[in-house]
C-alpha cells in the first residue's frame, strides 16, 4: 500500500495546507493525557425520544415542506427537507431558532439612536401604548399619511395586513425589500395589460436562456430551483439533456453548471437578447402570431404619430455586428446561439441580476419579448401568473379615511409605472432630502434594510430623518439597533404564517407554516403586533382589522380558497413546478386549514393567458402604449419599445474610478434579513473571507497591471465609500472587473458575524429605473489601490 | 480490483457524488454539521484549523476568462477500503480508529483517541479534524445539541462517520422488527439534504443498489486511485478536466 499526501494537495490547489504545517507544534505526552481527561466541561445533550414534525418553510418566501426533529417533542435538533432536499438557510433553522442574538423582550432606546447600550427593556404594554400615542396623535393632526413601513415578507398576508392598516391610517406608504421579481408587475401592465408576475414551466423545457438569472446562486427559491436545475443535467433515457445557456459577465455557479456561458459587458444582457429577437426576425424563425400583437410592425399612436415598430427597430438597430459592439460578444456567437434559440422546440428565456435586485423596465421587457417570439404563451412555457384566491381585505373608502398620496409622489417623481411596484428608493431620498412631507412613524418587520439595501449610506440618511423607527424583529440587527423601540417577533417553528412561494413556477401556490414548539421568548405574532395596536387605536382603524388575532385573520384569508373551489392541495413538489391539471379535493376552510397545517400545499395551474390579458384588442403588444398614456411626451420611439438603454457608470471626478465594481450573490451565502447561520461561516471559502478580511475578486490581467498578488491588501473605493479588502486573483471576472461577495461585514449580531469582511451594499451605486422607480445595481465605478 | 470487492455478499456502504448535479449550495455541510454536533468558532476561515466533517474543495480548468470554469467537490470522509486497513487506522496506535468490517464504515471512538494526530496525517484526503479547543456552544445553543451523537472534546480527532448513529437506529429497529439488521438501509444527514440528488449512498455490493450501479458508470472515478485507498466515495462527472484533476500529482 502506498500512501502519499502530495497527490490531493496537487488536486486541491488552494485546500488545506496540510496538518504537519500546522503553527503549533506537537504536544508533549503528558498533554495528551490531560487531553484525554477532559470530559467533564464536554457539553452532553440530555437523551429522550427523536422524532420528526412537519411545518413548511418560510425563510426566504419559497414555502418548501420541511420536516424538524425533536427531542421530547421540546428541543429541536435538525432541520430537513421533503421529497426535494433542503437549501442552507433551511437546514440553519434550527440554529435561528437557539440564536443568541434573539430580542427576547421589547426594548426601548433611552440613548441616542444606534447606541446599542441604550436598549432597555420595557413591557408588551408600555411599548404599544407609546406607539398607539403617536398615532392617535399623528391622526388627531390629520397626519397618517406619516406612517410607512418597509416589510421583508412581501410573500406572505402580513403584507395586505400592512396595507390595510396603513391605509386605515391613512398612508400609501407600504414597500418591501426589493428581489429579483420586483419589475414584473410593470411589465406585464405594459405588455399583457394586466397587474401580474410571470411563471415558467422549467421542468419541461429543452433550452433555458438565461440573462443573468443567477439559479444556483440564490434566484428564486434556491431548493425547489436547485432540484429542478438538476432534472435539466440528468440524462436520461428518452429525456435528452437540456441545454442552458447562461449571459453574464462574472463566472458564477449558474453560469458554471450551464452547458454554455456567454461572456458580456456588465449590463448589457439585454443587447444581446434583442441581437438574438434580430436573427430569428430576419431569418424568420418565430412564431408568426407575433405578427398580430400591436407594435410589432409600424405603429400609429393616439395622437396619431407614426412610430416605429419593434421589427424594425430590432432589424435595423441591433444587427449582430451593432450588438457585438456593446456585448463584447462576437456576432457569429450571437447568430449561433439565436440558432440554438430558435432550434429548439421547447425553449424559455428567463432572467435576473447577479446583484439579486431587479433589472430595468426595459431590459425585462426585452426578455419577455424573445419568449414571444417562441410563442412561449401558447405552448405553455410562459404564463401569467394566477392569483391566489384568498380572501381579499374589506375596502376602506376615500369618504372614510383619505389618505395622502404616497410619499415619493408628494415629492414630486414622476414614475409612470411605480403603481406597480415599490418604489423604495424614490421613498428613501425623499425622505432623506426631506421634500413632501417628513415621516413621523416608520414600521419596520422582519428586514434588516439599514444592512441589506445597496447605498447604505443613502438608507442611513433617511433614518436619521425619521420621528420614530419601530423595528417588529426576532434579531438584534442593524436596523433594530437603528430603532427607538424594538418588539421581538416569533421566529419560524414558532409561529403561524402563510407563504405564496417566489413567483419563478407556473402554478401559484399557498402554503401554511405552523408553529412547532412554544416559543422562547416575550415575543408577538408582527401580525398580532398590528392588531393590537390597530385596537389600541380605535376607530376606524379598528374596525378595518376586525381580527381578533393572526390565526383568526389567517383563516379568513384560507375560506377565500375554499370558497373558489380552485386548485388542489398535494404533498407531492414535482405537481407544483410542472403544469398539469388539477382537480379539487380539499372541502371547507376548516378542513383546508387543517390540511394545510399538515404541511400539504394548496397550487393551481396557470390560467390561459388570454383570461388575463387586459389589452385593447386582447393580445399583447411590443408598443408601450400605456407610456404614452401616462401623459408623458416621448418622443423618441424606441422609448415606446422594448429596447437596451444604456446605464451611466459614476466615475467620480476625473473619472478616477475606472474599474467596474460588481457585487455578486452566493447560494451558500445569506445576504437578506437572516445572516449567515454559525455552520453557514464555516462553509465560506477562505478566498473570499480570511480572519476579518474580505477578498475582492480581479482578473490575473487587472492584478499584473495593478502590481497585486494573490492575498495582498488593498483599499477599494467608490463614490459611496471605500473599504479594506484583500485580493483574490481569478479569471472569474474581466480584466477592469471587480468581484465583490455579499453577505459579509454585519455591523450587528455576534461576534460570530460581526465584523467580518465589509458590507458591499456600503460601497455600490443604485440606478433609479425612470420608469418603475425601481432601485437598480448594476456596477459602480470603482478604484483600488495599495493598502 | 477495489478493496471492496473481497467483501462479496456483506455490507459495504458507499457513496456516489455527481460534480456535474452539485450546485455547491453547501446544505450537506449544513446538515451534515448540525446533525453531528460539529462545534464552531469565531473565525472558521483558518481552514487548517477549523472542524469540518464534510468540507469543500475548489476545482478550476486553469483558463483564462471567458474560458475559466470551476466546479466544488464536498468531500467527506471516503471510508478508505484497502485491504486490512484504512491509511488512517493503519498508524492509530491506540485502536482509536478503526473499520468496522461488517459494514466497510471506519469510525472513532473518540475516548480512546490520545491526540497523537498521526491518522491526520496519514489520511492524503484530509478529512479529520483536530480539536485544537474545547468545542463550546454560545448559550442557549446548547439546546440543539443532538444527544445521537457524543460532543468530542479538546484533544481529539474527529471526521465523517457516514452519520453510522443513524445505521445504528435502522439495525436497532429492523432487529425490533425481526429483520436482518445487515440488510437494512438508512440515509446519511449530507444525502437527505441534497437538493439536487447530487449524493447518493448505499451499498456497494449490492449489484442492484443506484449506488453500485453509478460507482461503475463510465463518468465514475475516485480521488487519487493510485494510491490504492480504494475509497468508497466515488465522484461522477462528464467533464475531462474534472476527471483529469483526480489524478493529477500521480
Ligand atoms: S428554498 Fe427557501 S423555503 Fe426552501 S428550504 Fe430554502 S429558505 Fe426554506
Ligand atoms: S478518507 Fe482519510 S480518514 Fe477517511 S478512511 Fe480514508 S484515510 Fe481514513
Ligand atoms: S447539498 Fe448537494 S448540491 Fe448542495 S453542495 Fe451538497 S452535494 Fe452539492
Amino acid at each position: 500500500m502506498k500512501v502519499g499526501r502530495r497527490a490531493f494537495i496537487g488536486f486541491v490547489a488552494g485546500a488545506v495546507g496540510g496538518t504537519l504545517l500546522s503553527p503549533l507544534p506537537w504536544k508533549l505526552a503528558d498533554d495528551i493525557a490531560i487531553w484525554t481527561q477532559n470530559w467533564s466541561w464536554r457539553p452532553s445533550p440530555e437523551r429522550g425520544h427523536r422524532a420528526a414534525k412537519k411545518t413548511i418553510c418560510t425563510l426566504c418566501g419559497g414555502g418548501c415542506p420541511i420536516e424538524v426533529d425533536f427531542i421530547d417533542g421540546k428541543r429541536a435538533v435538525y432541520a430537513r427537507g421533503g421529497d426535494w432536499g433542503i437549501c442552507s438557510l433551511g437546514a440553519s433553522a434550527v440554529q435561528y431558532l437557539y440564536a443568541p442574538y434573539r430580542v427576547q423582550t421589547p426594548l426601548k432606546q433611552t440613548k441616542k439612536r444606534g447606541d446599542i447600550s441604550g436598549f432597555k427593556p420595557i413591557t408588551w404594554n408600555e411599548a404599544l401604548s407609546e406607539i398607539t400615542q403617536k398615532i392617535t396623535k399623528l391622526l388627531g393632526e390629520r397626519k397618517g399619511h406619516s406612517v410607512a413601513c418597509i416589510t421583508g415578507q412581501k410573500y406572505s398576508s402580513i403584507f395586505d395586513l400592512w396595507k390595510q392598516f396603513l391605509r386605515a391610517c391613512g398612508s400609501k406608504n407600504v414597500f418591501s425589500m426589493p428581489d429579483s421579481f420586483d419589475c414584473q408587475r410593470a411589465v406585464s401592465r405594459a405588455i399583457f395589460g394586466a397587474d401580474v408576475t410571470f411563471g415558467f414551466n422549467l421542468a419541461d423545457v429543452t433550452c433555458v436562456l438565461s440573462f443573468g438569472a443567477e439559479w444556483a446562486d440564490g434566484w428564486g427559491p434556491r431548493a425547489p430551483m436547485a432540484k429542478v436545475a438538476s432534472g435539466w443535467f440528468s440524462e436520461n433515457p428518452g429525456k435528452p439533456v437540456t441545454e442552458v445557456i447562461h449571459v453574464s459577465s462574472r463566472l458564477s455557479m449558474s453560469a458554471a453548471k450551464a452547458s454554455e456561458w456567454v461572456a458580456v459587458k456588465p449590463g448589457t444582457e439585454a443587447a444581446l437578447a434583442l441581437g438574438i429577437a434580430h436573427v430569428m426576425i430576419k431569418e424568420n424563425r418565430f412564431d408568426p402570431i407575433v405578427r398580430e400583437y400591436a407594435g410589432f410592425e409600424d405603429w400609429t399612436d393616439l395622437s396619431g404619430k407614426e412610430r416605429r415598430g419593434f421589427k424594425d427597430l430590432v432589424l435595423k438597430d441591433y444587427t449582430p455586428e451593432k450588438v457585438e459592439k456593446i456585448t463584447g460578444v462576437e456576432a457569429q456567437k450571437i447568430v449561433e446561439i439565436a440558432h440554438s434559440f430558435a432550434k429548439h422546440p421547447k425553449a424559455v428565456a428567463i432572467w435576473g441580476q447577479g446583484t439579486g435586485g431587479p433589472r430595468s423596465f426595459y431590459d425585462e421587457s426585452v426578455f419577455v419579448t424573445l419568449n414571444l417570439l417562441k410563442g412561449n404563451l401558447e405552448k405553455g412555457l410562459f404564463h401569467l401568473k394566477g392569483n391566489v384566491p384568498v380572501a381579499p381585505l374589506p375596502a376602506i373608502e376615500d369618504e372614510v379615511v383619505e389618505t395622502a398620496p404616497r410619499l415619493e409622489v408628494a415629492a414630486d417623481w414622476k414614475i409612470p409605472f411605480g403603481e406597480y411596484s415599490y418604489p423604495l428608493y424614490p421613498f428613501l431620498d425623499a425622505v432623506a432630502s426631506q421634500k413632501g412631507y417628513p415621516i413621523e412613524l416608520l414600521f419596520v418587520q422582519e428586514a434588516n434594510p439599514v444592512y441589506c439595501l445597496p447605498e447604505s449610506g443613502l438608507v442611513k440618511e433617511a433614518f436619521s430623518k425619521i420621528g420614530m423607527v419601530v423595528d417588529v424583529t426576532s434579531f438584534m440587527d442593524e436596523t433594530a439597533v437603528n430603532a427607538d423601540i424594538i418588539l421581538p417577533a416569533p421566529v419560524m417553528l414558532e409561529r403561524w404564517d402563510d407563504v405564496y412561494g417566489l413567483p419563478v413556477f407556473a402554478q401559484s401556490m399557498y402554503a401554511l407554516s405552523r408553529p412547532l414548539i412554544n416559543a422562547k421568548y416575550d415575543v408577538r405574532h408582527p401580525g398580532d403586533v398590528i392588531l393590537n395596536i390597530a385596537v389600541k387605536v380605535g376607530g376606524t382603524v379598528k374596525t378595518a382589522l376586525p381580527w381578533r388575532n393572526y390565526t383568526d385573520y389567517l383563516k379568513f384569508r384560507i375560506k377565500g380558497i375554499a370558497d373558489s373551489g380552485r386548485g388542489a392541495i398535494t404533498n407531492r413538489m414535482d405537481e407544483l413546478v410542472s403544469v398539469s391539471t388539477v382537480k379539487k379535493n380539499f372541502g371547507d376552510m376548516e378542513s383546508l386549514w387543517r390540511e394545510l397545517s399538515k404541511g400539504k400545499i394548496w397550487f393551481d395551474v396557470p390560467p390561459s393567458a388570454y383570461e388575463i390579458i387586459g389589452t385593447d384588442n386582447g393580445k399583447p403588444q411590443f408598443s408601450i402604449t400605456a407610456l404614452g398614456e401616462a401623459e408623458m411626451k416621448i418622443e423618441k420611439d424606441e422609448l415606446l419599445l422594448p429596447h437596451y438603454e444604456p446605464f451611466v457608470v459614476s466615475k467620480g471626478s476625473g473619472g478616477e474610478h475606472s474599474l467596474l465594481l460588481m457585487a455578486y450573490n452566493c447560494g451558500f451565502i445569506s445576504t437578506g434579513y437572516l445572516p449567515n447561520s454559525y455552520l453557514m461561516m464555516k462553509n465560506i471559502w477562505d478566498f473570499q473571507l480570511k480572519g476579518d478580511d474580505i477578498f475582492v475578486e480581479i482578473n490575473p490581467a487587472t492584478a499584473s497591471k495593478l502590481g497585486f498578488r494573490e492575498g495582498d491588501m488593498a483599499v477599494l473605493k467608490t463614490v459611496k465609500g471605500e473599504a479594506r479588502v484583500r485580493v483574490h486573483v481569478v479569471p472569474s471576472v474581466p480584466k477592469g472587473v471587480i468581484g465583490i461577495p455579499k453577505g459579509f461585514g454585519h455591523g450587528a449580531y455576534d461576534v460570530f458575524v460581526k465584523d467580518k469582511g465589509t458590507n458591499a451594499n456600503r460601497m455600490v451605486e443604485i440606478h433609479v429605473d425612470p420608469v418603475t422607480g425601481l432601485g437598480i445595481e448594476v456596477v459602480t465605478g470603482a478604484k483600488l489601490v495599495r493598502a | 480490483m477495489s478493496g471492496h470487492e473481497e467483501h462479496k455478499g456483506g455490507v459495504r456502504y458507499g457513496m456516489v457524488i455527481d460534480l456535474d448535479k452539485c450546485t455547491g449550495c453547501m446544505a450537506c455541510a449544513i446538515a451534515c454539521h448540525q446533525e453531528n454536533n460539529v462545534s464552531f468558532r469565531t473565525d472558521e476561515t483558518d481552514k487548517t484549523r477549523n472542524i469540518a466533517w464534510m468540507r469543500f474543495y475548489l476545482l478550476e480548468n486553469g483558463k483564462d476568462y471567458p474560458e475559466y470554469s470551476f466546479a466544488y467537490l464536498p468531500r467527506p470522509c471516503f471510508h478508505c477500503d484497502a485491504p486490512h486497513h484504512a491509511p488512517c487506522t493503519f498508524v492509530c496506535p491506540v485502536n482509536a480508529t478503526q473499520r468496522d468490517e461488517r459494514t466497510g464504515i471506519v469510525n472513532m471512538i473518540y475516548p480512546r483517541c490520545i491526540g497523537c494526530r498521526y491518522c491526520m496525517v496519514a489520511c492524503p484526503y484530509h478529512a479529520r479534524s483536530f480539536n485544537w479547543w474545547d468545542p463550546k456552544w454560545p448559550s442557549p445553543m446548547e439546546e440543539m445539541l443532538n444527544p445521537e451523537v457524543s460532543t468530542r472534546m479538546r484533544g481529539v480527532i474527529e471526521k465523517c462517520t457516514f452519520c453510522h448513529h443513524r445505521l445504528n437506529r435502522a439495525r436497532d429497529k429492523a432487529r425490533i422488527a425481526g429483520e436482518d439488521p445487515d440488510k437494512v438501509e438508512y440515509t446519511p444527514a449530507c444525502v437527505e439534504a441534497c437538493p439536487t440528488g447530487a449524493i447518493v449512498f448505499g451499498n456497494l455490493l449490492d449489484p442492484e443498489s443506484e449506488v453500485a450501479k453509478l460507482a461503475k458508470s463510465s463518468r465514475a472515478f475516485t480521488i487519487s486511485a493510485k494510491l490504492e485507498t480504494y475509497p468508497k466515495v466515488y465522484y461522477l462527472s462528464s467533464k475531462p478536466w474534472v476527471r483529469k484533476l483526480a489524478d493529477k500529482g500521480l
